[in-house]
Order: structure tokens, then C-alpha cells, then sequence
């Protein structure tokens, strides 16, 4: 009976859809069978999308049918797609659907075909009448359905669980392997027994009855339990036992499996112990860190936040419920994500991250550099229990110092393209050039400067007017190079700051003129300037104790830092809603200034005035003239005592306004945005100071020491006892200082951490806060020295918190080591200085560069030494020195000057005649022939004159030398592998050049290039000699002389530079009284080996044309010679023997594997003589054949290699064309043929790209 | 912590496993998959549970799962996966912060 028949798109959906539908039959099926009814359903629709065809149109059908109590399911794909697979593949993760229809359905199968059909069973499912629903129970499937059939042992044993089945009266049937370890009872002991024996103790015995009576009813149970075990001992399991029911459905036992989770249990314990311990210290933890400048977080291992502090809040923007979990990486800025991402990764795994800065975008939005320090939060065991993390806010530092970076980069890049101002000052006449781009730096339109000296000194700004003008009269005075940075006034009033460097020239010992260039660095001064407020800021906020102290101080920092002269802090009252005066500054300290005090008695309501306007807008504000300004009550006192420019900025708290400092200064000034964006940073951090001066010293109490966040901490954290004594410090201390705890608790602590030289002011700081209560360091943020180890100092920063506790002072001090920071700074410094060394540097190793650029160029450009020799030499001068002469080892080993050159045209002819007069020799001690002699160059950096003269005795040569000159010479030798070839002088005469390091490298490099450049020359010229010389010998030397015959031999190698023997050769030679053999062959390959079968092919076939007649029999013995001697090489050969009979001339050819000879009838006929045969040397049955041809007067052979068939690649030289050329060559002699032949074939050049060979022999007319 | 509802089928599992693989991105050092409200569970969502924890494994994270209803339960019992995977009651317990009411 169908029950259900319904057909779905091959879409995912039709999976649920399905599942609907069977919904509506649970009238018709067994409750507790539906599930597996829907689940087998969907794991054969899902298949059957899955695998169908991949057809839009394509649509899955399922049909449920009832048999009895059978539930009949078929599903039908739209085509052949099923695949079949059992059971989990090796991946792990697929072929589960089919392993689930093979365990739950009763029967399944496919029908093949299409489309295809998959189709199972339910046995006992379908209800029939007089069934009652709702009272059968749910049945516990297990794998296999039925017990115990479908247990496969093996299975059993492999599952990492323990398996414990008994029967329905509770006996053990089944204990596998994992049972035997983990209860200790082997299988045979217990089979048999009954599992409440066993497994639980006189005390469960109850719980044991009920759950086995549960059992029996078809509940399952599953829970946690201590099991005994055979030797007394527990194990935690987690146990899960299900009934089995026989085949009919009746109840056959129970099956339990077993997991050990004592593991768990214990880790579980641990856990639980360490986050009490963890929550009691929380209180303390709290207490000590909430002071703390740094946000700091801490979770537990399940990522739960246990702790965040206020910073934590205010850093991120995030409220604590936000921060409930670690999001460091939800607040890394894009782009340093993927450098902080493994780290975090790292931390997340245990590891550390330490004070990583990164940008971080806060809650609101805003871009903050922050410097991260994350690490594992450890107990006081030291193991770990979650991570913890501190973050600081380094925006400002950040930011002033990838400022400065990015407009030194910039003044690098200005001097580097030149993109800088240059000048030139004819001293003698005070005219004064400037280019276009320096009158732009000095805001002058183009050819609009004057152009005196006069001019010049008009811009220069008063203050560096005298500085600036005394370095220049120095420089002139001592014909130096002068670099200054000044200031400049623009035309508008503008003030910018120069670099400028220049160089004196002189004539004779007058100075003439001075050139330089001048470069605009106002960005990277007003950085540094900026800089060095924040600096001075920063100190003074750290230093004061008191509100009242720090004002001055602050005001005066500022003022000082940026030029102006008066300045005032205003605080507002809140009781009456104004501004009241808290301080005042001025830059003359000696009197008291009229404004200042005229100004303290004011009160500002919100937006009245300066200040009032500062607080209403909680803005900066800007007045460059305060006398001519609306909104300013003082204007009177003001007018009176020249205050002209003013500023102000609020002293904010989050958004609200505690404050206002405001500066003034007696010249007009207008808005200068850069330092308004500055002053408002300040006023953030003042507002800080502010308010944690107002805030109340956290308590610390002693035995947050203990605690497991300090012992983790990573910052180092010391602490100290009245007396000095070192009471405690945590692992990052002992790391930091390089000591351990229990060496050194207990003793001073000035003994151990604090160098000597600062050890008497820490004890005499310590003495009088023991007298007077009082201590300066407190609260303050320090840079000292710390001791490392006892030995080495490092630099640290410190603060130091007096704990609160009645009794004896206790402090505690936070550490950080600097070291890394310092040597950025140290670096950034050295960074300016190198900027300069750098540059000529660079510039002398690309002047270095180019010269052995050009050498090398001109060493690769020719094979004939002597000529490139000379070209070096000619490079060297003047770039490398005045004079340079080069000389080379003879054979004979005496010593040539090849190149001699001299800067002075006029003295190269001098310096000839000195080296042809004079030449240095072998037996000489020094100069060349020392250093020929032990391949070291030499250096003379100065020559003074007496070493010239006790050198050289000849007078005549000591005045010619002396004439030429030597202030400095370098002598280098050539040598190229192992062998000295010569050496090459370079001396400085009329430049006064002194020779140093460098140059004698670069000497000693193009030494060691010429060398190699020689001895490939030299090698090659070897090369091509013997090569030349072999060649000749494999050919005869002459042709013999044949009555009426011609005969005419042409043989050119591949290229006239060759190096290697070729393969081809012929040979005319006399047989008998009227017999003469005349051959033409090529070996195979080239080079020595060639030549020596060549040798062998020759005069083998001389000797064998003797002893045999037919030019066949003389090539098969040839063929025999080669293959019992030749090696693997062959070659080919075609030979004819000339016989004059009468007044004919025969000639009977054979061709191994050669070209046909040609004949040139004296008609212009060509034909070709013999047959092809088989190539000589590798066959042991060869193919010849004899031809013969009879030669009348004015006919001719010519005999040929293949390299003439194979020289023209472009157009293929083909034996067609051959025959047409040969049919021009009528009455051509036969060494005309053979030149023609030659012609025909060579390049241009006269080169041929193979070896040719010709043999022409004609009869004469 | 992934909370999955509903059937977890052919149908659903994508989007369940962009939503798992998006967590695991985050390489959190503990990942909880919650099948209480899991309404239905075929081979599909078994292969999706079983390459996450496959993917856990490779990765030295642990992955623990919260049983779903016993419709759901019983496939992990009668793939035997449930020996396997680190099935637990309630997520506190995933995460060790309550007794497991052993």
C-alpha cells in the first residue's frame, strides 16, 4: 500500500520538504520508528542530490509503501548517479550516510539503472489495526540491531572504550580488551559473573539493582562514576548503557560502555582549585593594579575575563562587559593584523608577546598607539591558569617619532634629487647667484633676488645673523667647507630653518669664490622642537608632587620650549562656575611682570575672554593680536604692557574641561595649526596629571606581593623594607636583574641592584624619608641605572608606591627595561650623523662602480691584450691616477711596458721614454719587479722627495723622475691563475693626490680583471696556434703534379679564429706508375681525438690503395681499421682512383656514406659520379659501390664535405644549386672552380659557419 | 561557543559551517558546539561535527560538543562517535567552570 509518493526539485530543500512529509504518516508508523524513518530519508535524498545528475531540471521522487508491518522506502534519482559507499571513508568525514542505512534499516539495496532507485526496509514498523499508539517504547538501536551477530570482536576490541554486555539477569557476556586495562580483570575472570558484583561496592549495590531494572524496562542510563577496580583502586568512568533486545523485539541484556575520565577528573579538580585560589586573590590584585598606568586584563583558560582595570576601559573605549572576553585582535588596525596575529596566536597557546606597539581602533573609532605586553597568567606553582596583558598608550611618542623619521626621510630624499637651493658667491665682486629653488625656500619669486651679499644677510633671522656670519668668515678665512643650520624670515614673515653647506675656493691662497647648496629641514627642526616639549612636559607631569608645584613648571616648560614669553594656568572653581587663576609664568624670572600680575584677580565666566572661550568651546584658540580682539577684558592692561599674539587650551578630563593654560607673547603672531594640535595633546595629559593628583593613593597591601598575578607579572616588581632591605621581587625581576630570590631577599638592596656610583644617593634618599617621612622619588616616573648580575649596568625606568600599611614603610617599586628604547633613540641620533658619511661614501663606491664598469666593458671588447692594455691605462688617467704604465712578463721573463700614459699629453712621451730608458727589471729589488715577483700589490701613499732620490742613484733618471713626478703610487700586480703576468703602476704627480685603502682595492679589482682579460687572450691565441698547426699536418702539403691533369685543393675552417681541428681532410697521392688515389672525408666530431682518426683515415688509406686495387676493397679496409680502432667514431669518405690510359683519363669512384663527387662535363653537363654507400667505421657489412667514369679533356671532378651543402641555413644549399653553380665553372681552371666553389659558400666576412673542403681535378684541355 | 538550531541537514549545514569556520578563524583555544537546539541531525551534520573536531585535533585545540535531543544523540551512538567526540551535558561544564553533576 503506497503511502506517501511524492517528486522534489534535486535542490538541498527537498531534503526537509521530505522529512515534512513524513510527518504525516505517524498514524500509520511507529513512533519510535519514525526517527530512524526520517533520518534514513534524508540520508538517501541527500545522496541522490548529492550524486544525481547535474541537471537543473532534475528531480528526486520518494515513495513509502507498507507491507504488513514493513515500511518499504524507494528513492529515485534523476539518473545513474548513486554511489555506493559503506562506512566512514578514510578522511573521516563522508560515506556516513550509507554506513547509517546499513545499520538502522532491516534491508536495503540499489537498482541500478536510470534512473536509479535506492531502496530499504523497516521491519516492525508499520501499524496495523488493533495496534495502540503511545505505548510501545522507544527502542535503543544499536549498531547491528541485532545481539550479538553484528559485534565483530575486532570491532569491539578496537574501540577506545571499555565494552561490558550481560545478559537480561545482569552476568557478564562481553569484557573487551579496554575493559581488561581499564577494571584489571581479564575477560576470563569475569565472563560469566555478575556485573553488580564486580563493578560496584556493597554500598551501590541499591543504585546497581535500580539501574538494571531500569534496563530491563528499556531505559537507558548513562552518568559518571569511581569504579572499582581488581586491585582495590578507583577509576573515574563515564558509563553509558542501553538494553538489547533479541531479534523479536523481547529484552536479551544490557550493553555499557565505559570511558576512563579520571584524567579529566583530575585536571577538573586542579581547575577549580586554582580559580578559587585565583578569585581570593582577585580583591588584592584589584587593589594593587588599580593605580597602575597601564590597562590590564587578565582571563581565565576558557577565555572568561576575571580582571580588567579602569585604563582597560578607558584605553580600549570598550565597557567591561565588552572586554568579557580577549579581543586584541578586534581591535588590532587592519594593517597590523597579520604581523600581531601570530603573536596573538602565540599568546592564546601559552607563549608571550612583550611590549608589542601596534595602532589600536578604539570603541569610539580613533586610531591609539599602544604597546602590548601579553603572557600566560601563571599560579604561585607557576602553572598556567589563563593569559593576562597590559597595554600602554605610546600614541604621542609614536607618532613624534614616525614623524621626524618621515621628514629626515624627506630631507634625504630633497639632497638625493637634488631638489635643494644652490648658490654661488664671487667674493671678490659680493655678487651672489642663487637658483630658482632657493629663492622659492626664501619665498621670492622667480629672478626676484637681489643678488649681493647684502640681500642674503637681510633674510638671515636676527638671533642667527652673528652665529651664521662668523662661521662664514671663518670658512673663508681658512679656505673650508662650512655647514649651518639657521633661520630665515621670509618676506611674510614666515620663519624657516636652513641647512647649508658651502666650499670655499681660492686662487692661490685668496678666496674667490663660494658655492653651496641650501636645504629647507623647517619640518624636521620644529619635530625636534616639538619633541623636546613633550619631553620637558612629560618630566615635569612626573616629577611634581603637588598641583600647586607642578604650574610654574609646566607653564615655563612650554613657554621655553615654544618661544613665548608670559603664560597663565586657570582652574575652574565649580562651587561658582569660573575660571580662577592657579599660576603664572613669565621668561624674565628676575622681576615681576606688570600683566601677570594685573591678570590674577580675574574670573572668567565660560566664554568670556581667553580662557572663558578655551573652556566654553573646550578648544584651542588663537588671537594674534589681543589689543585689537572684542572678546578680551584684560585689552587695557594688555595695551599698556605690549602684549600683542595669544593662545590658549583647555586642560580636558574625557570631555570635561578642568582648565585653561594660555600663553603670550609681545610681537603679533598668527595661527600656527601645528602647534595648536600639539598644545591640546598637552592639554590631555595635564588633565590627566590633574586629575590623579586629586585621586587617592591606591593601598597596596603586603601580601599582594604573594599574590599570582604579581608573580607573573611582566613587569618586574621589587620590593623594598625602610631600612633598604630587599624584602621581595617577582620572576621578571629576577630575570631583569639577573638574580635569584633566595640569594639575594633579605640583603640591601642597594648592594645588589644599584650601581655604586648611584648607590650613596638612593641610601641618603632612603635616610631621610626615615627622618622627615618624606620621599621625592615617590610617585615619580625615574630613569636610572640598574645592575645586572653584580656587573653590567642597564638603563630601567622606575616608579616607586610606598604600600599603606601601619608599621615600618614598605615600597614597591615597577621596573621596565629601557635598554631596547635607549639604543633606538642612540640610533635615531647616530642616524643624522651617518646621513652625510653615507652619501660620499655612496658616491665614491658608484664613481668605483663605474670605473670597472668602463674597464670591463673595454677588457670584453677585444682579444688582442696589448691593444686593451693600453685602453685600461688610458681609463685609469685621470680618473685613478696621473700617470699609469702597465708591464707585462716576456716569455724570456724579462719585463715590456705594453701602455704608458700620462694626464699631461705632453709628458706621456716623457714617461715613454723614462720606461724605455730605464725599464724596470727582474733582478730590481722594489716597485714591479717585487711585486711581478710575489703577486702582492704595494702602496706608497706619499713619496716624499729624499725617498725618490735614495732610490734612484742614475742622476739622469733622478732628474727625469723628478720631472715626472710622484707624490703617491700604487703598484698591483696581474696575475691569473697563480701566474704573474705583470703589473700596472699608477702614480698621482700634478693632482697631489694622496692614494688611500679604497683606491688601492679598486687598483687591485682592475688588476685582477686585466689579468683575467690577458690570460683568456692568452689562451685563446695558444688555442688557435696549435689548432692551426695540427690542421695543416692532417693535410698534404702539396699536391702532386699529374700529366695533363689539374689539380686545385681549397680548405677553410669554420671562422678564421677558430681553436678547434676540424674533421674534414682530402689527400692526392700517387699510387702506381700511371694510378693516383684522390680522397675527400669528414671524421665525425672535432678537436684532437677528430684529428687523430683523421690521421689514421688517411694514411690508412693510403697503404691500403697500394695493397688493394678497387677503390671499394680500399674503403672496406679502411671501414675495418676504423671499427678495430676508431672507438665509437665513424666518418665518411669518397675515394677515386685516377688511371690515364692513353688519351683518357678514368676515374673509378666509391662513396662511403660522402657526398657523390660532380662532374663538370665541358659541355656544362654535371652529373655525379658513383653510387651512395654506407658510412665507415660502425658496420661490420658496409654497402659500396665501384663506379667508373671516363674523363675527356676539359671535364672535371670536383670532390666535396657536406660542410658545403649544410653552410647556407638560410637558404639550403642543396647539391641543386651546387650543380647549377658548377654548371657556370666551364672553363674554369680547377682552381678557379675550387675558388668559386669557396665564394659561393662563405659569408661576407670571409667566415664559414662549417669547415669546407674542396678538391677540384681536371683534365686539362 | 557555536549554538546550532534547527535540522542540520544538506540544506542547512553550509551555512553552519561558514558560521564554525568564522569561530575557528578567531583560533579560540576552546570551541563548544551546542546541539541542544538541534532538532535533526542526518550524516551531513555528523560529517560537519567530525571535521571540525578533525581540524581541532590538527590544531591542538579542543573542541567539546553539548548533546542535542536523543533523536540527535542517537546517531552520534550508532556511528560510535560518541566515544569519540567530548560530548558534555551543558556548556559550563565544556568549559570546566561547574561540577558536571557526576
Amino acid at each position: 500500500m503506497t503511502v506517501l509518493d511524492r517528486r522534489y526539485p534535486a535542490a538541498p530543500q527537498a531534503v526537509a520538504e521530505a522529512r515534512r512529509a513524513l510527518d504525516g504518516l505517524s498514524r500509520l508508523v511507529r513512533p519510535d520508528c519514525l526517527d530512524n524513518l526520517r533520518l534514513l530519508v534524508s540520508e538517501l535524498v541527500t545522496n541522490a542530490i548529492r550524486h544525481g545528475p547535474a541537471d537543473p531540471e532534475a528531480t528526486v521522487a520518494v515513495t513509502v509503501s507498507l507491507d504488513g508491518r514493513t515500511v518499504h522506502v524507494e528513492v529515485e534519482d534523476g539518473g545513474g548517479g548513486f554511489r555506493a559507499r559503506l562506512g566512514p571513508a578514510e578522511d573521516g568525514t563522508s560515506g556516513w550516510g550509507l554506513y547509517l542505512v546499513d545499520q538502522l534499516a532491516t534491508r536495503w539495496g540499489i537498482r541500478e539503472g536510470e534512473p536509479t532507485r535506492v531502496w530499504f526496509e523497516l521491519d516492525h514498523c508499520a501499524l496495523v489495526e488493533g495496534d495502540r499508539l503511545g505505548r510501545s517504547r522507544p527502542e535503543r538501536t544499536l549498531p547491528g540491531g541485532t545481539w550479538p551477530d553484528a559485534w565483530d570482536p575486532v570491532l569491539l576490541d578496537e574501540l577506545p572504550a571499555a565494552v561490558v554486555a550481560t545478559d537480561r539477569d545482569g552476568v557478564i557476556t562481553r569484557w573487551n580488551g579496554h575493559a581488561e586495562r581499564l577494571f584489571g580483570w581479564a575477560a576470563a575472570e569475569v565472563v560469566g559473573r555478575k556485573l553488580g558484583e564486580l563493578l560496584v561496592g556493597p554500598a551501590d549495590a541499591n543504585a546497581v539493582a535500580r539501574t538494571m531494572e531500569r534496563l530491563r524496562a528499556g531505559d537507558p542510563w548513562e552518568g559518571e562514576w569511581a569504579a572499582p577496580r581488581k586491585d582495590g583502586t578507583h577509576v573515574w568512568v563515564r558509563i553509558a548503557n542501553a538494553p538489547i533486545r533479541h531479534a523479536d523485539g523481547t529484552p536479551a541484556g544490557m550493553i555499557g560502555v565505559s570511558i576512563d575520565i579520571s584524567e579529566r577528573k583530575k585536571i577538573q579538580a586542579e581547575l577549580d582549585r586554582r580559580l578559587q585560589e585565583l578569585r581570593d586573590s582577585e580583591r588584592r590584585f584589584r587593589l594593587m593594579s588599580e593605580n597602575a598606568p597601564s590597562a590590564i586584563f587578565a582571563y581565565d583558560l576558557s577565555g572568561e575575563l576575571l580582571y580588567a582595570n579602569q585604563e582597560a576601559e578607558k584605553l580600549t573605549g570598550h565597557p567591561l562587559e565588552e572586554l568579557a572576553r580577549p579581543r586584541i585582535l578586534d581591535w588590532v588596525h587592519p594593517d597590523d593584523l597579520a604581523r600581531i596575529r601570530p603573536m596573538w596566536d602565540a599568546v592564546l597557546a601559552g607563549g608571550e608577546m612583550r611590549d608589542e606597539e601596534y595602532r589600536m581602533v578604539t570603541a569610539g573609532g580613533t586610531v591609539r598607539w599602544t604597546s602590548g605586553s601579553w603572557g600566560p597568567l601563571l599560579d604561585e606553582r607557576g602553572e598556567r591558569i589563563g593569559i593576562q596583558g597590559r597595554e600602554r598608550d605610546v600614541t604621542e611618542r609614536k607618532e613624534a617619532e614616525l614623524a621626524l623619521v618621515a621628514s629626515e626621510e624627506r630631507l634625504r630624499m630633497a639632497l638625493d634629487a637634488g631638489a635643494m637651493g644652490t648658490w654661488d658667491w664671487e667674493i671678490v665682486s659680493g655678487r651672489v647667484r642663487w637658483s630658482e629653488s632657493l629663492e622659492a625656500i626664501h619665498g621670492l619669486d622667480a629672478g626676484t633676488f637681489g643678488g649681493t651679499f647684502d640681500d642674503f644677510q637681510r633674510d638671515i633671522h636676527p638671533e642667527d645673523r652673528d652665529r651664521l656670519l662668523a662661521a662664514i668668515a671663518d670658512a673663508v678665512t681658512a679656505g673650508a667647507e662650512y655647514q649651518q643650520d639657521y633661520r630665515i624670515v621670509r618676506p611674510d614673515g614666515a620663519v624657516r630653518w636652513l641647512s647649508v653647506r658651502g666650499q670655499v675656493f681660492t686662487e692661490g691662497s685668496t678666496p674667490v669664490r663660494m658655492v653651496g647648496v641650501c636645504a629647507d629641514i623647517t619640518e624636521r627642526k620644529e619635530l625636534e622642537r616639538r619633541l623636546a616639549l613633550k619631553d620637558a612636559v612629560a618630566e615635569v607631569l612626573v616629577e611634581a608632587e603637588t598641583v600647586e608645584a607642578a604650574t610654574p613648571r609646566i607653564i615655563g616648560a612650554i613657554g621655553r620650549a615654544m618661544g613665548w614669553e608670559l603664560g597663565a594656568m586657570w582652574l575652574v572653581d565649580e562651587d561658582r562656575d569660573v575660571l580662577r587663576f592657579a599660576g603664572g609664568w613669565h621668561a624674565d624670572h628676575e622681576s615681576k611682570d606688570d600683566f601677570l600680575e594685573g591678570t590674577r584677580d580675574f574670573a572668567f565666566e565660560r566664554g568670556i575672554g581667553l580662557p572663558g572661550r578655551v573652556w566654553a568651546n573646550a578648544q584651542p584658540a588663537w588671537i594674534p593680536d589681543v589689543g585689537a580682539d572684542p572678546n578680551f577684558p584684560r585689552a587695557p592692561i594688555a595695551i599698556a604692557e605690549e602684549v600683542r599674539a595669544a593662545f590658549g587650551f583647555p586642560l580636558m578630563l574625557g570631555r570635561e574641561v578642568l582648565g585653561a593654560i594660555e600663553f603670550f607673547s609681545r610681537s603679533i603672531r598668527s595661527p600656527d595649526e601645528g602647534l595648536l594640535r600639539m598644545v591640546r595633546v598637552l592639554g590631555i595629559q595635564i588633565g590627566q596629571f590633574l586629575e590623579r593628583k586629586g585621586a587617592e593613593a591606591a593601598v597596596l597591601e603586603s601580601e599582594a606581593m604573594k599574590s599570582a598575578i604579581l608573580g607573573s607579572s611582566l613587569e618586574a616588581i621589587v620590593t623594598m623594607a625602610e631600612d633598604g632591605t630587599l624584602v621581595d621581587l617577582n620572576p621578571a625581576a629576577e630575570e631583569m636583574f639577573g638574580l635569584r630570590r633566595e640569594d639575594v631577599v633579605g640583603k640591601e638592596l642597594a648592594e645588589v641592584m644599584i650601581p655604586e656610583s648611584l648607590r650613596g644617593r638612593h641610601r641618603d634618599a632612603l635616610a631621610r624619608y626615615r627622618q622627615t617621612g618624606e620621599g621625592r622619588s615617590l610617585g615619580r616616573r625615574m630613569e636610572l641605572s640598574g645592575l645586572r648580575g653584580g656587573g653590567t649596568e642597564f638603563p630601567l625606568e622606575l616608579s616607586v608606591a610606598r604600600v599603606d600599611l601601619p608599621g615600618p614603610a614598605l615600597f614597591t617599586a615597577t621596573l621596565r627595561d629601557i635598554t631596547d628604547r635607549r639604543r633606538a633613540e642612540e640610533l635615531r641620533a647616530e642616524l643624522l650623523a651617518n646621513e652625510r658619511t653615507a652619501r660620499s661614501a655612496a658616491e665614491a663606491a658608484r664613481e668605483r662602480m663605474s670605473f670597472l664598469a668602463d674597464a670591463s666593458v673595454i677588457l670584453a671588447s677585444s682579444l688582442d691584450f696589448r691593444k686593451t692594455l693600453a685602453k685600461v691605462a688610458r681609463l685609469a688617467v685621470p680618473r685613478l691616477a696621473d700617470w699609469c704604465s702597465i708591464d707585462m712578463v716576456e716569455p724570456d721573463g724579462s719585463f715590456q711596458a705594453v701602455a704608458v700614459t700620462h694626464v699631461d699629453p705632453a709628458k706621456v712621451a716623457l714617461a715613454r721614454e723614462y720606461r724605455r730608458r730605464f725599464p724596470p727589471s727582474p733582478d730590481q729589488e722594489g716597485g714591479v719587479a717585487r711585486v711581478i715577483a710575489t703577486g702582492s700589490s704595494v702602496l706608497y701613499p706619499e713619496i716624499p722627495d729624499e725617498m725618490l732620490g735614495a732610490n734612484v742613484g742614475d742622476p739622469e733618471q733622478l732628474a727625469l723622475a723628478e720631472e715626472l713626478g710622484q707624490r703617491s703610487a700604487m703598484i698591483v700586480p696581474l696575475v691569473a691563475r697563480g701566474r704573474s703576468l705583470g703589473a700596472i703602476t699608477f702614480a698621482s704627480a700634478e693632482s697631489g693626490r694622496l692614494f688611500g685603502r679604497a683606491d688601492l682595492e679598486l687598483a687591485e679589482d682592475l688588476g685582477r680583471r686585466a689579468a683575467l682579460a690577458i690570460d683568456n687572450a692568452r689562451l685563446f691565441e695558444e688555442r688557435s696556434h696549435i689548432a692551426r698547426t695540427l690542421q695543416r699536418s692532417l693535410l698534404p702539403q702539396r699536391l702532386p703534379e699529374i700529366p695533363r691533369v689539374e689539380v686545385a685543393a681549397v680548405y677553410q675552417p669554420a671562422g678564421v679564429t677558430r681553436t678547434e681541428v676540424g674533421g674534414d681532410f682530402y689527400d692526392v697521392f700517387e699510387i702506381g706508375d700511371r694510378a693516383w688515389g684522390v680522397a675527400m672525408g669528414d671524421v665525425c666530431g672535432k678537436g684532437v681525438e677528430a684529428a687523430a682518426l683523421t690521421g689514421l683515415a688517411r694514411h690508412t688509406l693510403r697503404s691500403a690503395a697500394i695493397r688493394v686495387h678497387g677503390p671499394a676493397a680500399a674503403l672496406e679496409e679502411l671501414n675495418e681499421v676504423l671499427r678495430r680502432e676508431g672507438g665509437e667514431r665513424f666518418c665518411t669518405v669518397a675515394y677515386g682512383r685516377l688511371e690515364r690510359a692513353g688519351d683518357d683519363t678514368r676515374l673509378a669512384v666509391a662513396c662511403g656514406g660522402h657526398p657523390l663527387p660532380l662532374v663538370l662535363r665541358s659541355d656544362g653537363t654535371v652529373e655525379p659520379a658513383g653510387e651512395p654507400g654506407t658510412l665507415l667505421g660502425i658496420f661490420e657489412d658496409i654497402e659500396l659501390h665501384e663506379r667508373e667514369v671516363t674523363l675527356h679533356p676539359g671535364d672535371a671532378v670536383v670532390f666535396y664535405t657536406d660542410g658545403l651543402v649544410d653552410t647556407r641555413m638560410s637558404e639550403p644549399f642543396d647539391d641543386v644549386a651546387l650543380r647549377a653553380l658548377l654548371q657556370t665553372c666551364t672553363e674554369f681552371t680547377a682552381q678557379q672552380i675550387a675558388d668559386c666553389f669557396r665564394d659561393a659558400v662563405a659569408d661576407p666576412q670571409g667566415e664559414a659557419p662549417d669547415d669546407i673542403a674542396i678538391l677540384v681535378v681536371r683534365v686539362t684541355p | 561557543m557555536l549554538e546550532l538550531a534547527g535540522d542540520l541537514d544538506v540544506s542547512s549545514a553550509d551555512d553552519a559551517e561558514r558560521e564554525l569556520l568564522r569561530l575557528e578563524d578567531g583560533a579560540p583555544p576552546h570551541l563548544v558546539i551546542d546541539l541542544r537546539q538541534v532538532t535533526f541531525l542526518d550524516s551531513t551534520g555528523l560529517r560537519l561535527i567530525v571535521a571540525a573536531d578533525s581540524r581541532a585535533r590538527r590544531s591542538g585545540r579542543r573542541m567539546s560538543v553539548v548533546h542535542g535531543p536523543e533523536s540527535v544523540r542517537r546517531v552520534f551512538r550508532i556511528t560510535l562517535l560518541e566515544w569519540r567526540l567530548d560530548f558534555v551535558d551543558d556548556p559550563a561544564q565544556a568549559i570546566g567552570l561547574e561540577d558536571d553533576g557526576s
